[in-house]
């Protein structure tokens, strides 16, 4: 990714699809001061570039971008949103490839399926788990006195909701489409 | 006051500490606490895989909490981030409320923007006050510096309106100042712990943590109050595995839910804060209270 002149295409209908979900010319405005780099926490540990993110996406390479780890390395801490000069807020275009990368077939992170499948079948994205206390202990909570977690009372009702809310483009199936 | 606690996913799940002590010291400052019930995951962990689903998800919470005419208690800085935001959005795109209505009608919810959302600091610096804590301690914290970790998304994004100053938060230090602690500065105070990571790079998620640990420690604090569940899984729960990936022996921070910290200091039974989930080395603290 790094040298941006060997590109091939430019991609114009998925960064008009992009930019469907950022505003308009959000984007356009980054004039690569790279103030979201240097106070990315990411950047300071992987060859990880906000700036060089917006600059692809401003030249057209998305497709190159979906199907990149990048857009997945993001620890959203949103330094770079609060701090843009330029109101691009890096953080929301990530969270736009991400989506777009879904929609267009890129496999979930497993951590990200597993999440939404325990959403959809108990309302939280994780089941109850016993943890071990400082001195080697089990602590469950049914035993520690505290109520039971809350949870939509119509799971099934609620489920099918959020298959409606277009979960299916990650999970499969039909009756989500928008 | 009165508000509808919502507990997200990771806190209910596993860190079972701040809810127990949430649930052990604001009564005890005068705040009514109503579990917010038929709740659902704040969508936060999945809003770039699916910003519909995440919008539903948000959506369905405050309509919750506007049925029972209550603000939302958000004691995570994720679901707070997630529920104003939501919020934000549906302010303006009426197509996007009609959409989510649709969806919440077979439940005979509705969102119509009524229920305010709130996070645990605003709750206690804003609502309860710093004087009325101070007043209440029974059990100063003498002789203890503490450094505060906001974590990141009650500070950013500024424009949504958040509980505190984007670069420089204060309300944390003054809390634990009523303690009868003593805080401070330190350069990785606006900094992320990297838990959002967990899902793609587990190991770089840990270096973080690691470094932020290092830095506070490097500070000569004795240890670190903490307000968001996702932090406190990373400065403490996996301290241990930060140390071994990091290879640094001394590594070693005491990290509490500031909650339980409130809770030593208005002199609630010990027993009831969940410290002994605490999996960093908080008995030299304890010690020391």
């Amino acid at each position: 990714m790094e040298n941006v002149v060997e590109l091939g295409r430019v991609d114009l209908e998925s960064l008009r699809e992009i930019k469907e979900v950022i505003g308009d010319q959000r984007v356009d405005f980054c004039y690569q001061c790279a103030k979201c780099t240097s106070g990315c926490p990411v950047a300071k540990l992987l060859d990880y570039r906000p700036h060089q993110i917006m600059g692809l996406v401003r030249l057209g390479a998305i497709d190159q971008l979906i199907h990149s780890d990048l857009i997945w390395t993001c620890s959203e801490c949103m330094k770079c949103k609060e701090r843009c000069p330029q109101d691009v807020a890096p953080t929301d275009v990530i969270y736009a490839l991400r989506s777009l990368a879904i929609s267009r077939g890129v496999k979930p992170l497993e951590g990200h399926l597993k999440m939404i499948r325990s959403i959809q079948s108990r309302g939280t994205m994780q089941p109850v788990t016993d943890v071990v206390t400082r001195a080697f202990k089990f602590y469950r909570r049914a035993e520690a006195g505290l109520p039971p977690v809350p949870m939509p009372k119509d799971l099934e009702r609620f489920g099918r909701s959020l298959l409606r809310a277009d979960y299916s483009r990650v999970l499969g199936g039909e009756e989500g489409k928008p | 006051m009165r508000a509808a606690l919502y507990l997200g996913c990771t806190i209910p799940t596993e860190q079972y500490a701040y809810e127990v002590s949430v649930r052990e010291a604001l009564p005890r400052l005068g705040v009514e606490l109503v579990d917010l019930e038929g709740a659902n995951c704040c969508g936060e962990p999945i809003r770039g895989v699916n910003p519909l689903g995440w919008v539903y998800l948000c959506a369905r919470n405050l309509a919750l909490a506007e049925g029972m005419g209550l603000d939302i208690l958000a004691l995570c800085n994720g679901c707070h981030l997630s529920l104003c935001e939501v919020k934000h959005y549906l302010g303006s795109r009426p197509d996007l409320v009609e959409r989510v209505n649709e969806l919440l009608k077979g439940e005979d919810l509705e969102y119509t923007g009524k229920a305010g959302v709130l996070h645990t600091l605003e709750v206690l610096h804003d609502q309860v006050g710093v004087d009325r804590i101070r007043e209440q301690v029974t059990r100063p914290l003498k002789g203890l510096r503490l450094a505060a970790y906001y974590g990141c998304h009650i500070l950013r994004p500024s424009k949504l309106g958040r509980p505190d100053d984007s670069e420089n938060p204060h309300k944390l230090e003054e809390l634990i100042e009523a303690l009868g602690a003593r805080s401070g500065d330190y350069p990785d105070r606006l900094e992320c712990c990297g838990a959002a990571l967990l899902v793609s790079s587990n190991k770089t998620a840990l270096t973080m943590t690691g470094l932020r640990l290092r830095s506070i420690q490097g500070q000569g604090f004795d240890g670190v109050a903490t307000v968001c569940p996702y932090c406190h899984k990373m400065l403490d729960t996996k301290q241990a595995l930060s140390r071994s990936l990091l290879k640094d022996k001394e590594l070693s921070l005491p990290v509490f839910y500031y909650t339980q910290l409130l809770g030593l200091a208005l002199g609630a039974d010990r027993e009831r804060l969940g410290l002994e989930l605490n999996l960093s080395p908080i008995d030299k603290v304890l010690s020391k209270v």
